[in-house]
């Protein structure tokens, strides 16, 4: 193992912009500290990894259960919005752990500078999950260090050869053991720091305000008519995977209209591989993940909005996410059904 | 947090700085434990999906007008279903376009005459098929049909098909997410995903609608999910779900409540439209990789808040 503080951190290593002159290197066995590429790396404390900076914990109670009040969303979750006040729009994401401890895919959310609310009303957006819940339930909501309305690029050194990960050397790396627990558990939730874990590193944040006014109409003979939605290519917000590899990506879309407490409001994208059901639009726009690229592509959409034309000033903004989170695909486990 | 790693910089202009604070906790992916990154491939090479196809007839119909004594020819276009479809199928067929869509080729035929016969106060004399452009086809392959009991329209789900439980390694459950490639045919020639895309979702959809249109529904999809067996060991569950979509009119319709697309009097061009077909379904012998990716240091770091408290709206 070796460990350098060296003083060779060029670049601005997190989003909180800091210039990263010190920090803690680990490097794989066969590199050395100070030259070594990023994918030669264990563990690099300038990462620009994903924290979490709030937490929320909510147990659903029947209160929580939209009545027969409103027959068209009976039996889903309430909106419910929770209140981090950190005064940047951060990026979240909410869970449902289910009362065996299971855990569901991520729930989208809106979100603001102050807020994280569910988006449990809107028909076009995890329509199944906010049904897939039972009082006792927990919600779990995330949120995250990155600011979506930030432009951010981490320059990765991708090395030459493609080096993998190396084999686990239980005796190589740092560990932070969290309070009251041994360093010597084998069990990740027990540590605050591991550098044989590797937490998703923020690649790119790519913002744009291109799109004012979109006319969310379309032709038929000449004649005008209003549509459902206006489908709106991505100028030049995609990001390119030098590797091949696959990223976590966001997207979020400004919301026309303010919140009740005049915070600018983002809605999450739709993720392409979402099982699409008839009437289940988008509510702002889609993201393709793939192997060569993170694109997205946007929509204006009536359901979502609730107005057949943008008021004016409004400007479709996007913001994209990319997150790098290395999966090892060299062993796979073959299964034929 | 009272505990953690804490990075500061030199003192700089009398001001030291926190370079990097990892009091926070991380979403981390456990690379110590190989069943959190591993990679399940998937060959699928033995499951018949439904598939099915509406029929499409031209034809003209001759009406004649006994009061002055001529006659009008009327093209109309019949579009049915093969007659073993279910009927939940039928109604999935015909639930999501403006075209009805009839079980039987000659109650089509009638309908669609006599809706015009009244329209137009002439009596019809004679029925002239042009061309059957499309043989309604249907097979259940190997699901059985069920109603959908979600809140949403019908949409002629098949019974889903449980393919692979992967042991997670775990008591406890897990923030994941996972991808996964398609590649060879005939998923390849449908639409499938893309290769290499990365699946955030618990709804994966494997054949992406034929058509232009996002209205259409994906006809196949695997779904993942989170189990547990009686030992508390958390598994990831993949299921298989069938079902068909229509692609059908995008676009504006004439007349969109008669029984038929027919061409409005006057017109010798029909207004936009596309033919309905149900997609033909079917993924046999196709490859899927898929990731699993669990997350660690999740769902039980619960710690203070920097302010605020949960408020419904």
């Amino acid at each position: 193992m070796s460990v350098a503080n060296d003083g060779t951190f060029g670049y601005t290593g997190n989003q909180t912009g800091s210039k990263q002159d010190a920090g803690i290197k680990v490097s794989q066995f066969g590199y050395d500290t100070r030259s070594a590429p990023d994918v030669g790396l264990l563990f690099n404390s300038s990462w620009p990894n994903q924290q979490i900076v709030a937490y929320f914990d909510h147990t659903i109670t029947s209160e929580d259960i939209i009545g027969s009040e409103d027959a068209a969303y009976s039996g889903r979750l309430k909106s419910l919005t929770f209140r981090h006040d950190l005064g940047t729009v951060y990026h979240a994401e909410a869970f449902f752990v289910h009362i065996n401890d299971t855990v569901s895919a991520p729930l989208p959310v809106k979100i603001t500078k102050k807020t994280v609310s569910l988006y449990t009303k809107d028909s076009n957006l995890g329509s199944e999950a906010w049904k897939d819940f039972s009082i006792g339930d927990r919600i779990i909501v995330l949120v995250y260090n990155i600011d979506i309305e930030k432009n951010f690029e981490y320059d990765f050194n991708f090395g030459v050869g493609g080096l993998g990960i190396g084999a686990y050397d239980k005796n190589v790396g740092i560990k932070v053991p969290s309070k009251g627990k041994i360093k010597e558990s084998s069990n990740l939730r027990d540590f605050l720091l591991h550098s044989r874990a590797s937490s998703p590193m923020v690649m790119y944040i790519g913002t744009n305000d291109e799109y004012t006014r979109p006319s969310p109409t379309y032709y038929v003979q000449g004649v005008e008519q209003i549509y459902q939605m206006e489908r709106i290519q991505s100028g030049s917000l995609s990001w390119r995977a030098d590797d091949g590899g696959i990223y976590r990506s966001v997207g979020y879309e400004l919301l026309p209209e303010l919140t009740s407490s005049g915070d600018v409001e983002y809605a999450p994208m739709t993720p392409i591989n979402t099982m699409l059901r008839r009437q289940s639009l988008p509510p702002t726009g889609l993201i393709y993940p793939s192997s060569s690229k993170v694109e997205i592509t946007s929509f204006w959409n009536h359901d979502t909005f609730q107005k057949d034309k943008p008021p004016a000033g409004y400007t479709i903004t996007n913001s994209i996410i990319v997150m790098r989170a290395p999966i090892d695909a060299t062993l796979p486990k073959k299964v034929e059904v | 947090m009272s505990s953690g790693l804490l990075i500061k910089s030199q003192p700089r202009n009398g001001k030291q700085e926190i370079t990097t604070d990892f009091s926070k906790p991380f979403m981390m992916i456990d690379r110590t434990v190989r069943e959190h990154e591993q990679a399940i491939e998937l060959t699928v090479n033995s499951i018949d999906l439904p598939y099915a196809a509406v029929g499409v007839q031209h034809g003209v119909m001759r009406y004649r007008n006994d009061q002055y004594g001529f006659d009008i020819d009327y093209h109309m276009i019949i579009y049915f279903i093969d007659s073993s479809v279910p009927e939940i199928v039928y109604r999935a067929a015909s639930a999501p376009t403006t075209l009805p869509i009839w079980k039987d080729l000659g109650a089509g035929q009638n309908a669609s005459v006599n809706y015009i016969a009244n329209k137009i106060g002439m009596r019809p004399i004679q029925w002239i098929t042009w061309e059957t452009l499309q043989q309604p086809q249907y097979s259940s392959g190997s699901f059985s049909a069920k109603p959908y009991t979600g809140n949403y329209d019908v949409e002629g789900m098949f019974y889903p098909k449980k393919i692979y439980s992967a042991a997670l390694n775990s008591q406890k459950g897990l923030i994941w997410d996972y991808g996964f490639i398609t590649r060879n045919s005939p998923l390849a020639n449908t639409g499938s995903m893309p290769n290499g895309t990365l699946v955030q979702n618990s709804n994966i959809a494997l054949e992406i609608p034929m058509s232009n249109t996002i209205f259409a529904t994906s006809p196949t999809n695997l779904s993942l999910r989170q189990t547990k067996d009686s030992n508390g060991q958390v598994f990831a569950e993949l299921e298989i779900n069938a079902g068909i979509a229509l692609i059908t009119c995008t676009f504006y319709v004439y007349d969109s409540n008669s029984p038929c697309a027919w061409f409005s009097d006057g017109q010798d061009t029909p207004w936009n439209y596309v033919l309905p077909t149900l997609v033909k379904s079917n993924i046999k012998g196709s490859i899927i990789n898929l990731y699993i990716r669990a997350f660690s240091n999740d769902t039980k770091n619960s710690y203070s808040l920097p302010g605020g408290d949960k408020v419904v709206i």
